[in-house]
């Protein structure tokens, strides 16, 4: 099984490099014979990705995290998975190339990253509960990331109609409002999978650490993130906010969960130092 | 036979001309008939629009034919049809000619699909009359067909090409699915009520209708199902609809910024209003579009957009060019398989690969000897079954109507043409 989890490493970037330039070719020429094959290739690249997953997490005992190399294998899996569960649900296919794009970067990126050395030192990596918070983690922020991708193609499509700029871009795109609704999904998806994440968090973290969790600034800044989307979302299904205003705040709240998840950690410390993402 | 069009079309004729020549209808029917009555006319079918009038024609005398053509158009409309006005193409050239007209790239409007129709039309009125034969029978499906193709496998008809249908594109750009919203058309003329027109295709969208006369909205909103209000109104309802199309003779703007102003603060934050303004002078003051949630769109805009289309089409005719010239070519070799010769070695060969086949299945599990017994039995049988239809084949004459439709009766009664169920 070991054999199958890292002889596939190599060929599941190569495998989602395909995809993409498939999707690349479809949105250049609008060809309606390449549809198929592009979803096609995209079903067997996440297949490969799900079974490499499982394979992992079933000689493991634990979620692919431990190492740069595992966290970044883990974040190319979720981008591709959301991206082809929101176009399975929505058939909307703008965002493919800019995000099956990233996926693939960072599937390259665990084919070069350092791999884990030695044997895994922490415990909480093969604890259940801990499994589902990272995951549900990973899966949050990368729905947010593929919502701030829909939401920057809403911003160009804004301004192409603005200004008049009826080109490729403009051509390409679909209707500006449907952009804006993936963003607002796409944020509530990731929204309800953050909440979730803090949850099993906050149930896990008096088990395993001796001081509160408010006292950690990654915890604190991944809260204000999830109180910035809370807002945003209020406003849009309550206030009945629409528009670059709606698209405008999921923006914000991406680039304040890439500071809360990048850079507080750098720079403050957090006891989030535990997998290969911190 | 020889196949032969005559016909003239706005690169060859002024408008003045083009609709004195024009066959519609009841006349179009009685065009037909008339015609059936001289020999030359073995095959007929007539394609009048308002871009083109073009006569089919399976003849042995070409010249026959342009000369009744000229007298029949003199006759009934006064008008003598010259040289430099009538265009004549035969045989290839001609299949060539149909195939490009059906294909939309011989239209006026580059791509345009109401062609289609219009051969599909001709189509049915010949087929009513019974002036269609084996040629003819073939060529407008074939023709209808690459005019398919060419729309399925090129994006000759894609993009607005007008200003009404440009403005509809952007209301699409903006919000999608129009089914579910609300339009108001101000001004019940000519460019309001074309734009309306696109609109009710896409279908769904509740459309208002605001006019100086209240009558003339009142008509459009009967026709396109909508409802009507006086100008008046038109404040009232910027609150709630979606997109307003303007088109209004007036000098001064009906809609400025102070106005649009107290009335977009009435809608929800951010909800997007697009504005097409079809106005010359424009209707709708600038600085309006300056809103973040406010798209507005001018008779320059759509004209921009409408020429960025035109330009994308003119980048699709050599792949259309390529449609045209397969199937022009496959409607050829069906032309070439008509002799009586071709069709008596298909029909042969059919018949013997039947019985080839027919024999492996029965005779496999045979001793040797009875299946010797068999394959002597099977061909006796076919042969003494072709003989009579042999006889006849080598009696057809491919140059008349009759010997024609008797060799195209022949491959569809044994299936020799695989492409039968493309054609219509």
């Amino acid at each position: 099984m070991s054999t199958l989890v890292n002889g596939l490493v190599p060929w599941l970037p190569i495998a989602l490099l395909g995809t993409t330039l498939a999707y690349l070719a479809d949105f250049r020429r609008r060809d309606t014979r390449l549809v198929p094959l592009t979803r096609v290739l995209l079903a067997v690249s996440v297949a490969l990705l799900a079974l490499r997953f499982a394979a992992f997490v079933t000689t493991f005992g634990r979620p692919p995290l431990a190492a740069p190399a595992e966290g970044l294998g883990t974040i190319g899996f979720a981008l591709a998975l959301v991206y082809g569960i929101l176009e399975a649900l929505h058939g909307d296919r703008s965002a493919a190339v800019p995000l099956l794009g990233a996926a693939t970067f960072f599937l390259a990126g665990a084919v070069f990253a350092p791999p884990l050395q030695g044997p895994v030192t922490s415990e909480l990596l093969s604890q259940p509960w801990f499994g589902f918070h990272a995951i549900t983690a990973i899966l949050g922020y990368t729905a947010f990331a593929v919502g701030a991708v829909y939401a920057t193609l809403y911003l160009g499509l804004y301004s192409a109609l603005k200004r008049r700029r009826f080109g490729l871009f403009w051509d390409r795109m679909p209707p500006l409002d449907v952009l804006a609704q993936m963003a607002i999904r796409s944020a509530t998806l990731g929204f309800v999978f953050l909440t979730l994440a803090i949850v099993a968090g906050s149930f896990g973290w008096a088990r395993v650490l001796d001081h509160p969790a408010w006292e950690d600034p990654k915890v604190l800044a991944t809260t204000a993130v999830w109180v910035v989307y809370a807002i945003g979302l209020s406003l849009y299904y309550f206030r009945g906010w629409r528009g670059i205003r709606c698209v405008g705040i999921t923006l914000v709240a991406f680039v304040l969960m890439i500071l809360s998840s990048w850079i507080v950690p750098l720079l403050l410390g957090s006891a989030h130092g535990v997998s290969g993402l911190s | 036979m020889r196949l032969l069009v005559l016909g003239l079309n706005h690169r060859t004729a002024p408008v003045e001309l083009r609709e004195r020549v024009a066959f519609l209808g009841d006349e179009a029917r009685d065009v037909l008939t008339t015609l059936r009555a001289h020999e030359a006319f073995q095959e007929t079918a007539l394609l009048s629009t308002c871009n083109r009038t073009e006569l089919y024609v399976a003849t042995p005398s070409p010249d026959d034919v342009v000369a009744r053509w000229r007298e029949l158009v003199r006759a009934r409309r006064q008008v003598d049809l010259h040289d430099d006005v009538l265009y004549r193409h035969e045989s290839r050239e001609c299949v060539q000619h149909l195939m490009r007209v059906a294909s939309g790239i011989d239209s006026m409007v580059l791509g345009e699909t109401g062609i289609l129709g219009q051969v599909r039309d001709a189509h049915t009125l010949a087929t009513q009359e019974d002036t269609l034969g084996p040629l003819l029978g073939r060529l407008l499906p074939t023709a209808l067909h690459a005019g398919k193709r060419a729309r399925t496998e090129t994006t000759i008809g894609e993009g607005a090409v007008s200003l009404a249908k440009a403005g509809v594109t952007l209301a699409r750009k903006v919000f999608g699915d129009l089914s579910k919203r609300r339009v108001l058309v101000v001004g019940s003329g000519e460019t309001g009520a074309q734009t309306a027109a696109h609109l009710a295709e896409e279908g769904g969208a509740r459309i208002t209708f605001a006019n100086r006369t209240l009558e003339r909205a009142e008509k459009l909103a009967k026709l396109h199902g909508g409802t009507a209000i006086g100008l008046d109104g038109v404040l009232g309802l910027l609150g709630e609809v979606d997109l307003v199309v303007t088109a209004v003779g007036a000098p001064d703007p009906i809609l400025t910024v102070a106005q649009t102003t107290a009335a977009l603060e009435r809608r929800k934050k951010g909800r997007s209003l697009l504005i097409v303004d079809l106005g010359v002078p424009r209707n709708v003051e600038p600085a309006v579009g300056e809103h973040e949630a406010v798209f507005l769109y001018s008779v320059d805009d759509l004209d921009q957009l409408v020429t960025l289309n035109l330009e994308k089409r003119k980048r699709e005719v050599p792949k259309v060019e390529r449609i045209v010239n397969e199937e022009t070519s496959r409607y050829e070799e069906w032309l070439t398989s008509l002799g009586a010769t071709p069709v008596l070695v298909a029909v042969r060969e059919r018949v013997e690969s039947l019985r080839q086949e027919s024999l492996e299945k029965f005779a496999r599990s045979l001793p040797d000897e009875e299946r010797d017994r068999l394959e002597k039995f099977s061909r006796a049988l076919t042969n003494k079954l072709l003989h009579g239809p042999t006889t006849s084949l080598r009696g057809c004459d491919p140059s008349t109507r009759e010997g024609l439709a008797r060799l195209e009766w022949t491959r569809r009664m044994f299936g020799l043409d695989g492409r039968e169920g493309d054609a219509e």
